[in-house]
């Protein structure tokens, strides 16, 4: 902001209605010098007001005089507008997942109901996967969101007693199955309502190909039946839709704060759905799932 | 001078005066011989007081078939090395002899005892012992010093002023012998005393006794294999148990044994296994000492046939292991599906001493359904290792795709640079 604004001097330079005193002193001289005293007034004024601001903004500059407005007696005091916090942000790239949630393959699926061979043995138990996914967003898109590739990593596992092929009664040795299902998927993230309504939900989408290890034995042996191992890897597809929770807008400046620390720009706690098909499109076991998960995300 | 009746002087003529002085010439010879040999009187009165004994920690080294590891105490004796008579090599350093043909190096070995003493090492209240003598060397460098470690449990178990019959007293490696030792090298003098400084090693302490066994043993159905799950009196529980070693027996059933037809039935003493009678066809020649059964297992038709409970085992019969002082579970393998096993366990601490073997309990392993064995019976295709990727058509497009997207990531950020 200018010390001597234009209004200030047009101001300063309109003529000043004589007082009785003026009259009285009569003449220029009077005149001359009441309209020096009203311009080092609003002078002093418009300082005043531009140093104020000057303290509000750490980016304002002397020259940006749409954002300002003149301080002179008689004129209205206009607060000037502040900066949206958002700008102060870093960069952001990366988005990383913790994921939990329950798991259990499809391997029945492939049986069409005749025999069950998974629910035999292990049963109605839920079992849980824990896992992780990072996400690059490479793409920005204004006002709606962003778009990129990410991967992610889970493991979960099932154990339960052997039966005794004779009886089937429990025996006392153990039989497990671990599955480590992994995907690579395009991820499109719409964060407009929270970045520019200040709404704290983000909905997403992903969709990809899924790849996944397994194994079933006990104590680091491998079961085997005919010759075959059991383990085995499948590839397949996933597809995931869900809805992130943007802790900022419950402590702005603390999110601002954290940022600067940390480099996180954003925390969320999400909830997701997931169909995975991962049986090698129909020649392996089917250790896909459709399921749910919940967890955490940054994004750097 | 000597009077002697050749040297007298009625002896005739030159012959006589050749003589005498043949006489004296071979005695002041003879003389001057001895004053050669003899010490002189400085030499008569040194001694090695001044003699320093020293050893390095890395002088002393045991002489084992199978090294142990730092985590196994290496500078103790177990009751392996007492079997095995392990020996143990001392090399120490000694400076500042004056007279090394003075007495001789001297191993004494005691416990909570100071064997410099005298009194500790003669009479009937020593409590020190001998186990090695070498010269006194005559320069820094020495040849090791061989001690036997069954030397040393015979001397710990009887000590030097122990009577004879103590003395005598065999010491079969099994005695619950544990003890801190201390090994003193000193140089001793004729008179048994000490001469100079000794060295001492007190890093070596003697453990022939193996943990008490677990108790509460329970034996699961495995396919060629029994799961072993156990509990320790937590009273009883040791800190040194370092792992658990599992013994498999063919099981028999005392009950039917003592019903062997037209036999009578043997009764042993004290709970262990008695000799049984002439017991009838039926009979295998298995007793029941009263209250035995009880002792022997928890299951009164559970019994083996060679294993004594209470005993330390054979290493023969051992047929899996468990690690760690904390573990309650285990796989006794391998195993016949069918026939019937009486498994017991003994603890073992961390210099290797087995303890005696715990109670037993029988069970017969059968075949199992695991989940693979399930899947693939019930018609699955998966499987077959992790490189087996199912379908080759499907896992080529997969890869297609992979490759395609890498590349285009590298292509953008070419772009970018």
């Amino acid at each position: 902001m200018s010390l001597f604004s234009d209004d200030a001097l047009a101001a300063s330079r309109r003529p000043v209605r004589a007082s009785a005193l003026g009259s009285f002193a009569g003449g220029a001289l009077v005149r001359r010098s009441l309209a020096a005293l009203a311009f080092a007034a609003s002078s002093l004024i418009a300082f005043g007001a531009g140093a104020q601001e000057a303290t509000s903004s750490s980016s304002s500059e002397i020259g940006e005089s749409d954002e300002t407005r003149s301080y002179a007696v008689g004129v209205d005091i206009h607060r000037p507008k502040r900066k949206d916090p958002s700008e102060y942000r870093s960069d952001q790239y990366v988005a990383v997942e913790l994921r939990f949630g329950p798991y259990k393959p499809n391997v029945d699926d492939d049986f069409s109901g005749a025999t069950k061979p998974y629910e035999d043995i292990f049963g109605d138990d839920t079992r849980y996967q824990i896992g992780i996914e990072v996400d690059w967003q490479a793409l920005r898109i204004p006002h709606f969101g962003s778009l990129g590739p990410g991967i992610g990593y889970g493991y979960t596992r099932s154990t339960a007693k052997a039966p005794i092929t004779s009886t089937g009664e429990p025996s006392a040795e153990d039989t497990s199955l671990w599955i480590m299902p992994m995907y690579a998927v395009a991820v499109l993230r719409v964060d407009v309502l929270a970045r520019d309504f200040r709404i704290p939900l983000v909905p997403y989408a992903k969709g990809g190909l899924a790849y996944a290890l397994w194994h079933s034995g006990s104590e680091g042996d491998t079961d085997e039946a005919d010759g075959v191992e059991g383990e085995g890897s499948e590839t397949g597809y996933h597809l995931a839709a869900g809805l992130m929770f943007q802790f900022n807008v419950l402590h702005e400046q603390g999110a601002l704060d954290m940022d600067n620390s940390t480099g996180i720009n954003a925390a969320y706690a999400f909830g997701e759905y997931f169909v995975s098909d991962v049986n090698s499109f129909g020649t392996g076991m089917q250790v896909g799932a459709n399921s749910w998960v919940v967890g955490i995300a940054f994004e750097y | 001078m000597l009077s002697l009746p050749l040297l007298s002087k009625k002896a005739p003529g030159r012959v006589a005066a050749a003589l005498r002085r043949a006489a004296l010439q071979g005695l002041g010879g003879a003389l001057g011989a001895l004053v050669l040999v003899a010490p002189t009187p400085a030499e008569a009165q040194s001694t090695n007081a001044n003699a320093k004994v020293e050893l390095q920690k890395t002088a002393v080294r045991f002489d084992r078939e199978v090294e142990r590891d730092d985590a196994q105490f290496p500078f103790w004796i177990s009751r392996q090395d007492c079997l095995d008579e392990t020996k143990i090599f001392f090399s120490p350093k000694v400076t500042g002899v004056q007279n090394a043909q003075r007495g001789s190096l001297e191993v004494w070995v005691g416990s909570n005892v100071d064997c410099t003493d005298v009194n500790q090492r003669t009479g009937t209240n020593a409590r020190c012992s001998k186990v090695a003598e070498d010269r006194v060397p005559t320069d820094a460098t020495l040849q090791p010093i061989e001690v036997s470690s069954r030397d040393v449990a015979r001397a710990i178990n009887a000590p030097l002023g122990t009577d004879a019959e103590g003395r005598g007293r065999l010491v079969d490696c099994d005695a619950e012998l544990e003890a801190n030792l201390t090994f003193y090298l000193m140089i001793v003098d004729p008179g048994g005393n000490m001469e100079g400084t000794p060295a001492k090693w007190e890093d070596t302490q003697i453990d022939l006794v193996g943990p008490p066994p677990p108790n509460e043993i329970e034996a699961g159905i495995g396919e060629n294999k029994l799961i072993l799950e156990w509990e320790v009196d937590e009273s009883d529980e040791r800190q040194d148990t370092d792992s658990w070693n599992f013994y498999c027996d063919i099981a028999t059933n005392p009950e039917e044994t003592m019903q062997g037809e037209g036999g009578s039935i043997g009764v042993g003493v004290g709970g262990t296994l008695g000799v049984a009678g002439a017991a009838g066809a039926a009979g295998s020649g298995v007793g029941i000492g009263e209250g035995g059964a009880a002792s022997i297992s928890d299951d009164p038709t559970c019994a083996p046939t060679t294993l004594v409970v209470g005993k330390v085992p054979s290493g023969d019969m051992r047929c899996g292991s468990a690690q760690g002082l904390a573990t309650r579970n285990g796989r006794a393998q391998p195993l016949e599906n069918f026939q019937r096993y009486a498994v017991g366990i003994s603890a073992v601490d961390k210099v290797g001493n087995p303890g005696v073997l715990s109670k037993v309990a029988c069970e017969t392993p059968e075949p199992v359904t695991t989940f693979f064995e399930a899947y693939h019976d019930a018609g699955g295709e998966g499987g077959g290792g992790f490189c087996n990727l199912g379908g080759a058509p499907a896992s080529g497009a997969f890869s297609t795709v992979l490759a395609a997207s890498a590349a285009w990531l590298v292509r953008r950020r070419r772009k970018r640079a």
